[in-house]
C-alpha cells in the first residue's frame, strides 16, 4: 500500500476565507437574534414581576378581610446607582393594629405596624417610575422609612420613602395621605378616583420616565378603590 | 512546483464533493428533524400559553365568583309577622272599623333574581344584547358607608359599623373600559379600549339604600326600582370621591353569563315538595310576589317575603383569548348572547342548557367547544342562612 501524498492532508483542512465566512454568519446570527431574546426575557421578567406584584395585592386584600383589620402595603422608593433618579423598587405588607390603652377614665390609641413577611424587591432592572401620569395613585410626598430600629418597619435601604395603600376590612383600597404623627390619631386615608387608581412596572432606561418616554413594553395595574379589585393593562392586548 | 499538485486538485474536483443523492439524503434527514422539532416547539408553546392564561384568566373569575356567593349567602329580607285586618265597614262617624283576621308575612326588602332583561327582566331598560344571562339584587349587613375621615383628628371610624344594611347586585354587561381604564393609555397606540363582557357589581352604600326611600314604599308596589340605577351609575368619570362615587362596578372581565336558579330545599323539613324548581320555574324569583311566574299552588301567600332555600349558582367565564375573539367578531358575540338569551327559560332544564353530562353536554357547554372557546364554568349551591322556609 502506498502512503497518501502530503498534499491531500493539507486539502483537509478549512482555509482562512472559508473559517471567516463561518464565522462572520455565525455572528450574523447572533447579531439578529441576541436583541430579540434579550427583549424577550426582559418582558419576561416584566410579566412575572406583575403578575407576582397583583397577586401580592390581592393577597393583602384577603388578608385584610380574613385578620378583620387593615393590610397596608407600602411600596419604597429610592435611588440605586447608577441611576440618578428616584423610584419605587420594593414592597412589603404590613398589618395595622390599633391597640387601646385604657386608664384612669383617659383612653388612648396609637397606630402600630406588624410586619407581614419579607421586602419583596423587583427583579434587576424593573421598577415603578415615580411620575404623576404613569403612576398616579404613588404620586406625592413619601414618608420617611429611614432608621433601622424603626418599629414601623424598615426597608433595609437608607434614605428610602415610601408611599402606602391601605386595604381595609370592607375590602376598600384608599391611600394613605398622611400618617399618625402622634398617639391618638390615626392615619389620613383618602380615596383615589378609579381612572387615577393605577401604577405602572417598566424597564429601567437609566433615566427618568414620563408617557413620552415610557419603553414599549409596560404592565400597568389598576386598582378599584371601592372594592380592592386589581385589573392589569399591557400593550398588545385586546 | 510539486509535480503532483495537478492531479490533485483534478481529483479534488471529482472527489471533494457530495453527491446530489448524498445532499437529499442529509436535506430530508434535516428536514424531517427540523419538522419534529419545530411541533414540539409549538406544542409546548401552546400549552404553556393555554394553561397560563388558563390560571390567569380564571383566578380573575373565581375571586369574583367567590366574592359573589361570600356576599350573597348574608342576603336576608328581615321578614317579621304583621296581623292583617279584615274591613268590617264603617260606623257612625265614618271611622272604618277593622278586625284583626290573622297573621301575614311582611318585610321591608326585596330579594330578585332572574333574566335581566324582556317580560320578567330585572331592568326596566337596557338592551338584550348588553346583559346576558341573570342577575341578581338583595339586600345584605355588608357594612359598606361613605363615611371617611377627613383628617387625622376627625376620624369617622367605621370599622365596626360591619353590619350595616347595603343593596347588593350582580350582573353581567357588555361595554368598553374606556371611562375607568388609566388616562394615559389614550395618548399611546398600543393599548386600545377593551370591549368586554364583564360580571359588574352594584354595590350603593348605606346611606344611599334606595329600598328605604319613601318613594319606594311599600316594597310590594315598588318592586325592582330600588336598583334601577344600577345601569346608569356605571363607574364614568375621574370626579369620583369617597361620598359620591358611581356604584356599579366590574370585578371581572370576560365573564359570559351568570345563572341563578332558586331551588326548593329538598332536604329542609316540613316541605312535601320533590320537585326543586317548583318555587321559581322560569328562574325568575321575586320576594314580592306571591307565586313566581310559572309557580302555582302553596299557601295563600305563597313564597312572598320568603328568600329562597338555595341558590343555585353558575358563572360561564372565559378567557382572555376567547374575550378577544368575542371583541373582534361582531357574529360570533351576538350568537353567543342570543343562545344565552334563548336557553335558560325553563329552570328544570339547566342541566341540559348548561353542562349536561361527560356523555352529552349541554347546549351552552357544547356551543363554546364547537367554537373552540376557552371557558371554565363555576357552580355553587348556596344554602341561604337568613331562609326561614315553610311552603
Amino acid at each position: 500500500m502506498k502512503p497518501r501524498p502530503q498534499p491531500s492532508i493539507a486539502r483537509a483542512a478549512f482555509t482562512l476565507i472559508e473559517t471567516l465566512v463561518v464565522v462572520s454568519i455565525i455572528v450574523l446570527i447572533l447579531a439578529l437574534t441576541g436583541p430579540a431574546l434579550l427583549r424577550t426575557m426582559q418582558a419576561n421578567k416584566l410579566t412575572s414581576a406583575g403578575d407576582s406584584l397583583v397577586g401580592f395585592l390581592s393577597e393583602a386584600q384577603q388578608l385584610a378581610v380574613t385578620l378583620n383589620s387593615p393590610v397596608e402595603v407600602r411600596f419604597y422608593k429610592y435611588v440605586v446607582q447608577p441611576d440618578s433618579f428616584e423610584s419605587f423598587r420594593s414592597y412589603q405588607m404590613f398589618k395595622v393594629n390599633t391597640p387601646t390603652t385604657a386608664s384612669g377614665g383617659n383612653v388612648t390609641f396609637e397606630e402600630l405596624f406588624e410586619p407581614i413577611g419579607q421586602v419583596f424587591r423587583l427583579p434587576e432592572g424593573v421598577l415603578i417610575p415615580f411620575e404623576a401620569e404613569l403612576s398616579p395613585i404613588l404620586d406625592g410626598e413619601g414618608f420617611p422609612d429611614s432608621s433601622e430600629d424603626n418599629p414601623n418597619g424598615y426597608s433595609g435601604v437608607p434614605d428610602a420613602e415610601y408611599v402606602a395603600l391601605r386595604f381595609m376590612t370592607d375590602g376598600t383600597c384608599r391611600r394613605v395621605s398622611a400618617v399618625a404623627s402622634d398617639a391618638n390619631q390615626v392615619s389620613t386615608l383618602s380615596f383615589q378616583p378609579l381612572n387615577l387608581s393605577y401604577f405602572t412596572l417598566a424597564s429601567n432606561i437609566g433615566r427618568e420616565m414620563d408617557v413620552a418616554s415610557l419603553p414599549k413594553n409596560f404592565f400597568t395595574i389598576q386598582i378599584d378603590p371601592f372594592n380592592g379589585k386589581s385589573r392589569t393593562y399591557r400593550p398588545g392586548q385586546n | 512546483m510539486n509535480p503532483n499538485q495537478p492531479s490533485c486538485a483534478r481529483r479534488r474536483g471529482n472527489r471533494a464533493g457530495f453527491t446530489l443523492v448524498e445532499l437529499m439524503v442529509s436535506v430530508t434527514v434535516l428536514v424531517i428533524l427540523m419538522l419534529i422539532v419545530a411541533n414540539f416547539v409549538s406544542l409546548v408553546q401552546r400549552t404553556w400559553v393555554r394553561s397560563n392564561s388558563r390560571v390567569s384568566q380564571f383566578r380573575e373569575a373565581r375571586i369574583a365568583f367567590d366574592l359573589l356567593t361570600r356576599n350573597l349567602s348574608q342576603a336576608t329580607l328581615n321578614t317579621y309577622w304583621e296581623n292583617e285586618f279584615e274591613n268590617l265597614g264603617n260606623d257612625s262617624a265614618g271611622q272604618v272599623i277593622t278586625k284583626a283576621k290573622n297573621y301575614i308575612r311582611q318585610s321591608e326588602l326585596q330579594f330578585v333574581c332572574g333574566p335581566t332583561v324582556g317580560t320578567n327582566g330585572l331592568f326596566q331598560a337596557g338592551a338584550a344584547t348588553d346583559f346576558p344571562g341573570h342577575g341578581v339584587f338583595f339586600q345584605a349587613p355588608l357594612g359598606v358607608t361613605s363615611l371617611v375621615a377627613s383628617s387625622n383628628s376627625n376620624a369617622a371610624d367605621t370599622e365596626n359599623l360591619v353590619n350595616l344594611m347595603c343593596g347588593r347586585g350582580y350582573f353581567v354587561e357588555w361595554g368598553s373600559d374606556e371611562s375607568f381604564r388609566p388616562a394615559f393609555l389614550s395618548q399611546l397606540q398600543t393599548v386600545p379600549p377593551r370591549f368586554r363582557l364583564r360580571l359588574m357589581e352594584f354595590s350603593p352604600t348605606a346611606e344611599q339604600n334606595q329600598i328605604y326611600s319613601p318613594a319606594f314604599r311599600p316594597i310590594v308596589d315598588n318592586s325592582k326600582r330600588w336598583f334601577q340605577g344600577a345601569i346608569t351609575s356605571v363607574t364614568q368619570s375621574g370626579d369620583e370621591t369617597a361620598a359620591n362615587r358611581a356604584f356599579t362596578r366590574p370585578v371581572a372581565e370576560n365573564i359570559l353569563c351568570l345563572i341563578i336558579s332558586p331551588q326548593n330545599s329538598t332536604a329542609g323539613a316540613g316541605t312535601a315538595a320533590t320537585n326543586p324548581f317548583s318555587i321559581a320555574p322560569q328562574f325568575v324569583y321575586d320576594s314580592t310576589l306571591i307565586n313566581n311566574p310559572g309557580a302555582s299552588g302553596g299557601t295563600a301567600q305563597g313564597t312572598r317575603h320568603l328568600l329562597p332555600p338555595l341558590l343555585k349558582v353558575s358563572m360561564v367565564a372565559l378567557d382572555h383569548l376567547a374575550g378577544e375573539q368575542l371583541s373582534a367578531n361582531q357574529t360570533l358575540r351576538q350568537e353567543l348572547i342570543s343562545t344565552v338569551g334563548s336557553l335558560f327559560q325553563t329552570a328544570s332544564r339547566l342541566q341540559e342548557d348548561l353542562e349536561g353530562t361527560p356523555e352529552q353536554p349541554g347546549a351552552l357547554k357544547s356551543l363554546l367547544l364547537d367554537k373552540r372557546l376557552n371557558f371554565r364554568i363555576f357552580t355553587t349551591s348556596i344554602a341561604l342562612k337568613q331562609s326561614r322556609w315553610s311552603l
